[in-house]
C-alpha cells in the first residue's frame, strides 16, 4: 500500500513539474507581446494569418477551394492545393472550441499565441520521447531544455504563427509513437505514428525528415541484425497508415508514389517484407536449403528492385530532387543556380558560433549523450544517435535547420546530466541492510554479488557537492542565456522597430504599418502593387492589395520580371508594370533612418534573380563600379543611378537636408549626389513618416504628356529608349520631361 | 498656381414657416441665425415670435423644412415660452407629419400650452444638418489653404447680404413673407477645420455587475470630407518642410482629441492591424480624461481611416438601482468621445448582465431602429441581453444626450456564474476520474501473466538463495565462535565473547527472515493462490523460516548445555568429571547432531523443491 501512495505522489509530482514548465516555456515566450502588441510579428505569418481569417470566415470548403487573387497577379494561387494547411486548421479549430465554449477569443490572438502553447506541448512530447530512451527524471530535463532552448525559441515566440511552430512538437509526437510502437510491436501506436505524421505532413514541409529518418532506423536496426516482428509490425502499420493518409493533403497529393525524397520509405519497406519474408522461409528450411535460396533467389530481387529505381529515376518516371534539396547537399549549389533560394539569409550554411548562441551548455553535452546512447545502445538509442548525425549535418548546412536538431540536443544533453545527477544525487537505495550482510558475507565467503540497485552512488557528501555545485551553477547560467537570447535577439518584432531616446525612452517606429494602412485605407481595393517579394504577405495582409510577387516563391520567372521591373531604367520598366497593371510601386528605404535590412541593401538579388530570367535586359556587372564596388553615391554606375529602385529610394532625398546640406545615406555610409532625381514613368503618392516605405503611383498612359494617343506614348517610350542607351542623354532628357510639366 | 481652400455652406430656404390647419399663425418677428463654425456641420436656429390670427386655440405648430435638406436634417428640437421677460422655456415634443410635399417635409411641434386666439408665444427650434457644407475648390494641393461654400439651387437666387461685420453674414430685414416662400443662399468662405464625417460609429459597451465595471469600445470609420489632394499624391518632404509654417492653414489632421469619461482607465487605441502606439492619455477622476490620438498618417481631404478605442470605467457613476422597485436603470451617453464629427450611422450596443429581466429603453430621440438580442461572451450558459439602438445621420455633439435603459436583474444571476464554472470543472474531474478508472485493455490489470509470476518467482529465488547462503555463514560463524570458546575452555572472557558473537548473528538471521518472508510476500501478491508454483514458493519459503528457526533453537539448547557442563567442571574444585552429567551432555549431543541432519535434510529438499 506504501509503495502504491509513493509511486502516485511521483506522478503528480511529474505533473505538477511538466505543467511548471509548461508555464515557463509559453512566458518565456511571450516578451515581443509584452514589450510591444498581440500581433503577427514577422513577415511570413502575414499569409498564414490571412488564410486562417479566411478559414474561420468562409469555413473549412471554402478555404479548401480558396483561389486567392490577391497574390501572384495575375496567376493567382490556388491557395488549398499550395499550402500545408495543418497550422490554420490548429488555429481555426482552437478558436472555433474556445467560441462553442462561450469563450469568445479572438483569432489574432488564437493566431499568435498558438506557438508559445504548441512548446509547452513540445516539453510534455520530449519528456515522453525521453522517458523512453531513459528515465522519468531524464525527460523532465529534457522537457526543461526544450522549454527553454533558443534554438527552438526563435521559431516559436508570440507573434510568429510559423509553420514550425507546430511541427516541431508534432515531430517529438511523432517520434514518441514510433519508439513506442517498434518496442512493443503494436500496431496501435503503429497507426498514432502514421496520425502523428499525418498531422505534421498537413503542417510542414520539414515531413519529408520523418520519413526519411524512420526507414533509416529500420534499415540500420536491419544491418544490426535486430530485425523482429515487433519491428517488422510497427514499421509496415505506420508506412501504410501514413503514406495514404499523406496523399490526402493536396499539397502533397501523390508525391510519396513519385518523388525522389519519399523513395527511401519505400525501399526500406520492400525490404522490411523481403526480410520478413527470409525469416519466415528460414524458420521452415533447414540451413543448407536456406543459404542456397537465399543466394539465388533473395539477392536477385534486392538487385531488380534497385536496378528498377534507378532506371526509374533516370528515366524520369521518378522525379529527381528538387532544387532546394541539392542545396543540403552542395551548399554552393542554390548560390549558382537558384538565386531565389540563396537570397533568403536563413537558407545560408550555419556559422559556428549560431551554434553556441542557439544551444550554449546543450552543445558540448550533446556529445556526451550520444557517448551514452552508444554505451547502451538499444533500439531506441540507435534512433537517437541516427536523429543526432543527420540533424546535425542539416543544421550544419540551413540555419533554420537549427530548430530540427534542437531537440535531439535537448534529449541527448538531458540524458547525459540525467547519468550525472544519477550518480551525484539519488540517494543509494535499500543499502543499510545488504551493504552489512554482503560485507561480512564477503569477509568469509566468496564474494557474493552485489546487488543491482547498489551498483552506483557516491557517498561523501563533499565529492557529491563538488560536481552538484558546478553542475547547477552551469545550468542555472544556461537559463540565463536562453533568457537573455530570447530577449534580446529573437524577441523584436520586424514590422515594428523600436529605437530608445536619450532619456531611456521606447520610441516605436511603425512606418511599415502606416504604409500599408494608408493603402489599405485610400487605394481603390483592386489596385496591383509592385514591391519585392520579400513583402508580399504583408502588403497583401495589411494593406489588403493585391501584389504581383509574395514570400511564396514558387515562380522564378515572375519574381524575375519584378526584378527586372526595378533594376532597369524607367523606359523599360513601364511596360511591364503596365502589362501587369501595377498601380502602386513600393520600396524599403532606410536610408534616412539608417534601417539596413532596406531594398538597396537587397538590390543586388533582385539584379541576379532578374537576369537569370532576362540577361538582355539585365547585368549584374553594370550595376558595380569599374572598381567592382557597389555604390549608391556620386560613383555609382549610370544602370545604377537610372534604375526605378535607386530613383525610387533616392526621389527627393536630397530635398530633406536643405538646399546647403549634404545627403548622407546612413545605412551604405554613402554621400548622396544633389542633383535632383526626375521621374517620369510615377508620382510619389506616400512616403512614411520615416521614409522607410515610399510609394509611387504608375502613370497612366495618357498622363505622359504629349498627346492622348497611346499610340504617341508608345512612341515616345521607343525614342528614350534609344536615347537612354547613352548615359549623356539623360540629363538632355529630363529637361524635356520638365519643359513638358 | 495656389488654390485657396474653401468650403461651401449653404443658408437655406429661409423660413420655417407656421401653417396650422384649423387656426393660423402669424410669425411676428423671425430672426434666423446659421452658425457654420462646426467642421461641416450647419446649425441653424430660429427664433420667432408667433402670435394665433386664427378663431380657435392652436395647439400644435407646424414646421416646414425644405425636402432636399430633409435628409440632411440630423436633429431638430424646438422650445416655447410665454412672451414675457424671464420667463421659462418649456421643450416641445416634435413628429414628423407627413412625406415631402409641395417641397417641403412638415413636423409638427405639440405646444406645451393651448395658444388661444390673438395670443402669442416667443416659440426657438434648432436644427442641425449636415453634409450640406462642400469644398470648393473640391481638390488642392497639399499645402494649400482649405474654403468652403454652402450651396446652390432652388431659384431665385437671393439678394445680395445687407451686411458684412466680421466673419458674419448679415441678410434682411424682409417682410411681409408667406409660407413657404424663401430663397437659397450660399457663402464661400474660408475655413481650414477638417470636414470629419464618420461614415460610421459604433459604441459597444459591457457592463459586469461582478466586477463593477462598464467596458466601453468605439469604432470609428472616419473620412475626411474636406478638400482633396490634387492626384492624391502626398509627399513626405513638403509635409516635414511645412510643419512649422503650416498651423491652422491646412486641413490636414494630425491629431484627434478624443474625450473620455472621468476615471476612464485602462485605455486602447487600436486598428485593423494592431495597436497604434502614438497616443497620449492623460487621466483626471474629477473632469473627462483626455486621449489625444495621431492617426497612422495625416488625414488628408478625401482620405479614410478607421480605429477603434477601449476604457474601462466604473460601473457606479452610471448604474443605480431604484430601492422602491429594484430596478437596475443604467444611464449612459448615446454618442460622445468626439466634437464636430457628423455621424452617418450612429450605433450604440448595450450588453447587459446575463440572467436581465424586463428591459425598457428610454430615447430622448426617435431611433432609426431599437432592437434587444442576445450576445455570448466568456463563460455565459443563457446569454446576456444586448441592446442595439441605431440613428442614422447623427451628430455627435446633439445626440450625445443620455439614454436609459432599466431592467430586474434577481440577486441569484450573481451566483449562476460561480455554480457554472464549479460545475463545469467538478464535470472535468468526473470525467478524470472515471478515466483513470476505466480500464479499456483486454489484459486486467490485476491478472498477471505466466511470464509476470516467472520473472518475479525467478528473482525471488535468488533472493531467497542469496539469504539462505548467508543464513549458512552465519551459523558457520556461530560454530567458528563456539568451537574456538571449546577450545580455549572460556577462558580470558572467552564466554563472553562467544555469546556476544551470537546474539550478533542471531540478529543476522533475524533479518534473514524479514527478507525471506518479504520475498515470499512479493510472489504472493503476483502469483497468489491461482498458481501453483508460486503456491509451493510461499509455503516453501515459510517453512524454510520455521527450520531455520528451529536449528538455531536447536543449536542454542546444544550450546548452552555445553557451556554449562564446562561451567561445572570447571567450578568442581578437583576438575573431576561428573559422569552421570557427562553421559547426559552425550546424549543431548547425538540428539541434536541427529536434529540437525534431520534440518539441513529437510530444508535442502525445500530448497531444492522451489528452487526448480
Amino acid at each position: 500500500m506504501g509503495t502504491a501512495k509513493t509511486a502516485a505522489d511521483a506522478v503528480w509530482l511529474r505533473v505538477v513539474i511538466l505543467v511548471t514548465i509548461g508555464i515557463l516555456a509559453v512566458s518565456s515566450r511571450l516578451f515581443s507581446v509584452i514589450r510591444f502588441e498581440s500581433v503577427i510579428h514577422e513577415f511570413d505569418p502575414w499569409f498564414n494569418y490571412r488564410s486562417t481569417m479566411h478559414l474561420v470566415n468562409k469555413g473549412f470548403y471554402e478555404f479548401l477551394n480558396w483561389f486567392d487573387d490577391f497574390s501572384w497577379y495575375p496567376l493567382g494561387r490556388v491557395v488549398g492545393g499550395t499550402v500545408y494547411p495543418g497550422i490554420m486548421i490548429t488555429a481555426g479549430a482552437a478558436h472555433w472550441i474556445m467560441n462553442k465554449l462561450n469563450f469568445p477569443v479572438d483569432i489574432r490572438n488564437v493566431c499568435v499565441f498558438l506557438a508559445p502553447f504548441f512548446s509547452a506541448f513540445t516539453a510534455v512530447a520530449c519528456y515522453l520521447l525521453t522517458t523512453e530512451i531513459k528515465d522519468a527524471s531524464a525527460g523532465l530535463l529534457a522537457a526543461a531544455f526544450i522549454g527553454i532552448a533558443p534554438g527552438y525559441i526563435s521559431r516559436s515566440v508570440a507573434g510568429s504563427y510559423d509553420n514550425e511552430g507546430i511541427a516541431i512538437f508534432l515531430l517529438m509526437i511523432t517520434f514518441y509513437c514510433w519508439l513506442k510502437a517498434f518496442k512493443l510491436g503494436s500496431s496501435l501506436w503503429g497507426g498514432l505514428t502514421a496520425l502523428f505524421y499525418f498531422y505534421m505532413v498537413s503542417a510542414w514541409g520539414g515531413y519529408v525528415f520523418i520519413i526519411n529518418l524512420i526507414p533509416l532506423h529500420v534499415f540500420a536496426l536491419l544491418l544490426m541484425g535486430r530485425f523482429s516482428a515487433r519491428l517488422y509490425v510497427s514499421y509496415s502499420t505506420f508506412y501504410v497508415i501514413g503514406t495514404l493518409s499523406s496523399m490526402e493533403i493536396p499539397f502533397v497529393g501523390f508525391q510519396p508514389t513519385w518523388t525522389s525524397e519519399h523513395m527511401a520509405a519505400l525501399g526500406v519497406f520492400g525490404l522490411v517484407q523481403i526480410v520478413a519474408f527470409v525469416e519466415m522461409i528460414r524458420s521452415h528450411l533447414s540451413a543448407q536449403e536456406f543459404k542456397s535460396l537465399f543466394h539465388g533467389l533473395i539477392a536477385a530481387i534486392g538487385a531488380a528492385g534497385v536496378a528498377g529505381v534507378v532506371a526509374l529515376v533516370a528515366s524520369g518516371k521518378i522525379a529527381p530532387f528538387t532544387g532546394r534539396f541539392y542545396s543540403l547537399w552542395d551548399t554552393g549549389y542554390a548560390k549558382k543556380y537558384i538565386p531565389i533560394i540563396a537570397s533568403v539569409s536563413e537558407h545560408q550554411p550555419t556559422a559556428w558560433p549560431s551554434f553556441f548562441f542557439d544551444l550554449q551548455l546543450l552543445m558540448p553535452l550533446f556529445p556526451a549523450g550520444i557517448y551514452f546512447c552508444f554505451q547502451e545502445l538499444r533500439d531506441e538509442h540507435v534512433f537517437i544517435i541516427l536523429y543526432a548525425v543527420t540533424g546535425s549535418y542539416f543544421a550544419s548546412v540551413m540555419v533554420r535547420l537549427i530548430l530540427t536538431l534542437t531537440p535531439c540536443v535537448c534529449i541527448a544533453s538531458a540524458f547525459a546530466i540525467s547519468k550525472i545527477l544519477d550518480i551525484y544525487i539519488a540517494p543509494p537505495k535499500d543499502i543499510p541492510n545488504d551493504e552489512e550482510y554482503d560485507a561480512t558475507a564477503n569477509t568469509k565467503d566468496k564474494k557474493i554479488e552485489r546487488s543491482k540497485t547498489i551498483s552506483f552512488g557516491i557517498h561523501e557528501i563533499d565529492t557529491r557537492l563538488s560536481v552538484l555545485i558546478p553542475m547547477t551553477l552551469v545550468l542555472v547560467l544556461f537559463a540565463w542565456h536562453c533568457t537573455w537570447v530570447t530577449s534580446n535577439a529573437y524577441s523584436s518584432p520586424s514590422i515594428v522597430l523600436a529605437s530608445q531616446g536619450r532619456d531611456g525612452s521606447q520610441h516605436i517606429i511603425d512606418d511599415f504599418r502606416e504604409a500599408y494602412y494608408w493603402l489599405r485605407q485610400n487605394s481603390a481595393p483592386n489596385d496591383k502593387i509592385l514591391s519585392w517579394w520579400d513583402y508580399g504577405y504583408q502588403i497583401t495582409g495589411m494593406a489588403n492589395r493585391t501584389v504581383l510577387v509574395d514570400n511564396n516563391t514558387w515562380n522564378n520567372t515572375h519574381i524575375a520580371t519584378v526584378g527586372k521591373a526595378m533594376s532597369c531604367s524607367e523606359d523599360v520598366s513601364y511596360p511591364v508594370m503596365r502589362r501587369h497593371d501595377v498601380k502602386f510601386v513600393l520600396v524599403i528605404f532606410g536610408a534616412v533612418l539608417g534601417y539596413s535590412g532596406d531594398d538597396i541593401n537587397k538590390f543586388l538579388w533582385m539584379v541576379r534573380i532578374g537576369e537569370g530570367v532576362y540577361p538582355n535586359d539585365v547585368n549584374e556587372r553594370k550595376f558595380f563600379t569599374d572598381r567592382g564596388e557597389y555604390r549608391v553615391d556620386e560613383s555609382a554606375t549610370p544602370t545604377m543611378k537610372n534604375s526605378i529602385m535607386y530613383k525610387a529610394s533616392y526621389y527627393r532625398f536630397h530635398e530633406l537636408y536643405g538646399p546647403n546640406g549634404s545627403p548622407y545615406d546612413r545605412v551604405r555610409n554613402q554621400a548622396i549626389p544633389k542633383k535632383p532625381i526626375s521621374l517620369h514613368i510615377m508620382d510619389e503618392a506616400f512616403t512614411s513618416e520615416n521614409f522607410i516605405v515610399r510609394i509611387y503611383q504608375v502613370k497612366d498612359l495618357d498622363n505622359l504628356g504629349r498627346s492622348l494617343n497611346a499610340a504617341a506614348s508608345f512612341g515616345k517610350t521607343k525614342r528614350k529608349k534609344r536615347i537612354s542607351a547613352k548615359p549623356v542623354a539623360v540629363g538632355k532628357h529630363r529637361n524635356i520631361d520638365e519643359d513638358e510639366d | 498656381m495656389k488654390t485657396v481652400s474653401l468650403l461651401v455652406g449653404l443658408l437655406f430656404a429661409l423660413f420655417a414657416v407656421a401653417v396650422q390647419a384649423t387656426a393660423d399663425f402669424t410669425n411676428e418677428n423671425v430672426l434666423r441665425t446659421i452658425d457654420l463654425t462646426g467642421n461641416g456641420i450647419v446649425r441653424s436656429k430660429v427664433s420667432a415670435k408667433i402670435a394665433n390670427s386664427g378663431k380657435t386655440t392652436a395647439s400644435a405648430y407646424l414646421i416646414l423644412v425644405d425636402a432636399d435638406l430633409a435628409d440632411n436634417l440630423s436633429y431638430i428640437a424646438a422650445t416655447i415660452r410665454p412672451d414675457s421677460k424671464d420667463s421659462e422655456a418649456i421643450p416641445l415634443s416634435i413628429d414628423a407629419v407627413s412625406d415631402p410635399k409641395n417641397g417641403f417635409v412638415t413636423y409638427s411641434a405639440a405646444l406645451a400650452y393651448p395658444l388661444n386666439p390673438g395670443k402669442s408665444a416667443i416659440i426657438e427650434i434648432s436644427f442641425v444638418y449636415t453634409q450640406v457644407v462642400r469644398p470648393l475648390p473640391k481638390v488642392i494641393d497639399q499645402n494649400d489653404e482649405h474654403l468652403s461654400s454652402g450651396s446652390e439651387t432652388h431659384p431665385p437666387v437671393g439678394p445680395e447680404p445687407i451686411q458684412k461685420k466680421g466673419s458674419s453674414v448679415l441678410y434682411g430685414p424682409y417682410i411681409d413673407i408667406p409660407a413657404g416662400q424663401g430663397f437659397v443662399a450660399s457663402v464661400h468662405y474660408k475655413d481650414n477645420k477638417p470636414i470629419l464625417v464618420a461614415k460610421t460609429l459604433s459604441r459597444e459597451l459591457e457592463l459586469s455587475h461582478w466586477g463593477s465595471n462598464l467596458d466601453v469600445t468605439e469604432y470609428y470609420d472616419l473620412f475626411h470630407r474636406g478638400a482633396e489632394l490634387r492626384n492624391k499624391l502626398f509627399s513626405r518632404v513638403d509635409f516635414q518642410f511645412a510643419a512649422h509654417t503650416r498651423g491652422s492653414r491646412s486641413n490636414v489632421v494630425e491629431h484627434l482629441r478624443v474625450i473620455l469619461p472621468p476615471k476612464a482607465s485602462h485605455v486602447y487605441y487600436r486598428d485593423d492591424i494592431g495597436n497604434v502606439s502614438t497616443s497620449n492619455f492623460r487621466k483626471s477622476l474629477t473632469h473627462d480624461s483626455i486621449m489625444d490620438i495621431k492617426p497612422r498618417y495625416p488625414l488628408y481631404g478625401g482620405w479614410k481611416y478607421n480605429w477603434h478605442h477601449t476604457y474601462d470605467v466604473p460601473l457606479n457613476d452610471y448604474l443605480k438601482k431604484d430601492i422602491k422597485t429594484g430596478r437596475y436603470v443604467l444611464q449612459v451617453l448615446f454618442l460622445g468621445s468626439m466634437k464636430n464629427i457628423t455621424v452617418e450611422d450612429a450605433k450604440l450596443k448595450v450588453v447587459l448582465p446575463e440572467g436581465a429581466l424586463n428591459i425598457q429603453i428610454s430615447t430622448p430621440f426617435t431611433p432609426t431602429s431599437q432592437i434587444v438580442s442576445r450576445f455570448y461572451t466568456n463563460l455565459d450558459t443563457i446569454g446576456r441581453p444586448m441592446v442595439i439602438i441605431e440613428k442614422h445621420n447623427a451628430v455627435a455633439d446633439e445626440y450625445a444626450v443620455p439614454i436609459q435603459i432599466s431592467y430586474n436583474y434577481p440577486s441569484k444571476e450573481l451566483y449562476r456564474k460561480p455554480l457554472v464554472v464549479s460545475a463545469a470543472v467538478f464535470g472535468l474531474l468526473l470525467l478524470g476520474i472515471a478515466y483513470a478508472r476505466l480500464d479499456l485493455s483486454l489484459v486486467r490489470d490485476g491478472e498477471n501473466t505466466a511470464a509476470d509470476i516467472e520473472a518475479v518467482l525467478s528473482a525471488q529465488r535468488e533472493e531467497v538463495t542469496k539469504v539462505v547462503t548467508l543464513a549458512k555463514s552465519a551459523f558457520d560463524t556461530i560454530d567458528e565462535g563456539f568451537e574456538q570458546f571449546r577450545a580455549t575452555r572460556g577462558k580470558n572472557g572467552g564466554l563472553k565473547a562467544f555469546e556476544a558473537g551470537r546474539t550478533e548473528q542471531k540478529e543476522k538471521l533475524d533479518r534473514c527472515y524479514a527478507r525471506i518472508r518479504k520475498a515470499g510476500q512479493k510472489v504472493n501478491v503476483v502469483g497468489g493462490s491461482s498458481n501453483d508454483e508460486s503456491k509451493d514458493f510461499v509455503k516453501g519459503v515459510e517453512q524454510i523460516e520455521k527450520l531455520v528457526k528451529e536449528k538455531f533453537t536447536k543449536l542454542a539448547g546444544y550450546q548452552d548445555a555445553v557451556v554449562q557442563f564446562l561451567d561445572e567442571i570447571s567450578a568442581a574444585v578437583d576438575g573431576a568429571v561428573d559422569a552421570k552429567k557427562k553421559e547426559v551432555l552425550q546424549a543431548k549431543v547425538v540428539a541434536f547432531e541427529a536434529n540437525k541432519k534431520d534440518i539441513d535434510a529437510k530444508l535442502t529438499a525445500i530448497f531444492e523443491r522451489i528452487e526448480v
